[in-house]
């Protein structure tokens, strides 16, 4: 797995629901298509929503990741769910442009 | 208004990325970029310390700052320079001296730097009364004045909201809070960079503005007093230019404004407000606000027009500024916004935006709402532009 470096922001949260922002120090330049056992909400050609078990995802090519609804105090649980994301996108047939 | 004229003066627009997202800090037009570059170029020194001419030239600048301000918003009252509304509201909070049993009386509306305030108080015993709001943000004038009884201190309101846009009749506001005695503080935060704001005539006692949203650089705000109030209230900080003499057993402390300015300030920043200010009274805030209604009566006519959108705020145009809050189904809204900034180059504001009393008690919106919020240097080919990302992103259109 590429070193997918990010700066995790954690945004307001309410009634024990977190949002973490992913932002990418450098630009993936991909989309995958395919997120194997997850479940595809939305596909755009410019984002795609995935589900997680326990919460939903916005993806974009530029690695900028929305992690939605997330029990309060997720972080470490963001970090896995990232990990998860990107060997996905490692997987997904084409390597990021800026690993 | 020669909107070709005004977007050239602001850099930030020629970077391609459409900026809808005033209501949180405004973009900075080249006088007031070029005043706060001049001052750490020409006049960089302390002010109301030195003799030297830089100091004084500083110094005098400073001061004319202060007066263009008193002069934009007509009053005869004091002005103190802040960092940022949230402090000049703190200035007037901490400055107050409150008794057990004192009431605020304040709204549903308000943003947290209007409303924290109050409720910290609430450990010395001061009661908190806040008075609810309908979802299009109309605040019940009856109720606000049964809440305002003999031992109200002060009744605390926004001349605007920054969710719904909604601008509140503050005059009447005061009117009611008069019969009872009791000061009125106005949280112009969403107001002053927008409407036409006449101190004298609203008749308020403290009425707090943002610089850095009407065209000032960050790190400004403002605190206007009523010229009989100041006597009433207490520096919340003291340390240079508070005293005039010092002694062990006495302090003489600076009269006037200035007891609330206390240490270095932001000069370049308030130099820098100053040309904000020369800026907006030179385009007009008559024209400023007939611009910013057309783009608001157009952007909400074009959400209108799909199914999926939920529009927050008063439906009387008149009754609203540039601000326009909106929902797509259940989709939150902090997806709608990195969505439309990755997708489109566009900036909103998504969440709670500091007033979740309102978010969550009023609007029952759990995540908040997206919302966008115009200035004049915005365009409708910019909300063109904006509607189309939006349709192609989140509706079957």
């Amino acid at each position: 797995m590429f070193d997918f470096k990010y700066r995790l922001i954690r945004l307001c949260h309410r009634g024990g629901v977190e949002f973490y922002h992913v932002y990418p120090e450098s630009e993936i330049g991909y989309l995958p298509q395919d997120y194997g056992d997850l479940k595809m909400l939305v596909s755009h050609p410019r984002f795609s929503v995935v589900s997680f078990p326990d919460c939903t995802v916005t993806l974009f090519a530029s690695g900028r990741m929305l992690i939605e609804n997330l029990p309060e105090d997720s972080e470490n649980r963001a970090h896995t769910i990232i990990r998860e994301i990107i060997s996905i996108w490692c997987q997904s047939g084409t390597t990021p442009t800026h690993p | 208004m020669n909107l070709d004229l005004i977007r050239k003066d602001f850099p930030q627009l020629h970077q391609g990325f459409i900026y809808f997202d005033s209501g949180s800090t405004s973009l900075k037009p080249a006088p007031v970029i070029n005043a706060v570059k001049d001052y750490y170029e020409k006049l960089s020194a302390s002010v109301g310390r030195g003799l030297h001419r830089p100091s004084n030239k500083a110094t005098f600048a400073y001061q004319e700052a202060h007066d263009k301000v008193r002069s934009f918003f007509n009053t005869k009252g004091h002005v103190i320079f802040t960092k940022n509304c949230t402090e000049a509201i703190n200035i007037v909070a901490h400055g107050i001296e409150w008794q057990a049993g004192d009431r605020i009386v304040t709204t549903y509306l308000e943003h947290n730097s209007n409303l924290l305030p109050w409720f910290n108080l609430r450990s010395r015993g001061v009661e908190v009364i806040v008075v609810k709001c309908t979802p299009d943000g109309t605040i019940n004038l009856k109720e606000l004045a049964d809440s305002i009884t003999k031992k109200t201190k002060l009744v605390a309101v926004s001349h605007a909201s920054n969710v719904l846009g909604s601008i509140v009749p503050v005059e009447e506001v005061v009117e009611h809070a008069r019969k009872k005695g009791a000061m009125v503080l106005v949280d112009g935060a969403q107001a002053a960079p927008h409407l036409v704001v006449d101190m004298e005539r609203i008749g308020c006692d403290f009425y707090a503005a943002s610089g850095h949203k009407m065209l000032g650089p960050s790190g400004t705000g403002i605190l206007l007093i009523n010229q009989d109030i100041l006597d009433r209230l207490k520096p919340m900080m003291l340390g240079g230019g508070s005293a005039t003499d010092v002694e062990f057993e006495k302090i003489t402390f600076t009269k006037g404004p200035a007891l609330f300015e206390a240490g270095t300030p932001n000069i370049a920043g308030a130099i820098g407000l100053g040309a904000a200010v020369d800026y907006l009274k030179n385009i007009g805030m008559e024209k400023i606000r007939k611009h910013e209604l057309e783009l608001t009566a157009y952007l909400i006519e074009q959400l209108k027009s799909v199914d999926e959108i939920t529009i927050y705020g008063p439906k009387d145009i008149n009754k609203r500024t540039g601000v326009v809050s909106f929902s797509i189904k259940d989709i939150p809204a902090h997806r709608i916004a990195i969505i439309l900034d990755e997708v489109g180059d566009i900036a909103i504001r998504s969440g709670n935006h500091c007033a979740f009393l309102l978010t969550h008690k009023i609007l029952k919106q759990e995540t908040g709402t997206a919302r966008v919020s115009f200035y004049l240097y915005n365009t409708l080919t910019e909300i063109e532009h904006f509607m189309n990302v939006l349709k192609q992103a989140f509706c079957n259109v």
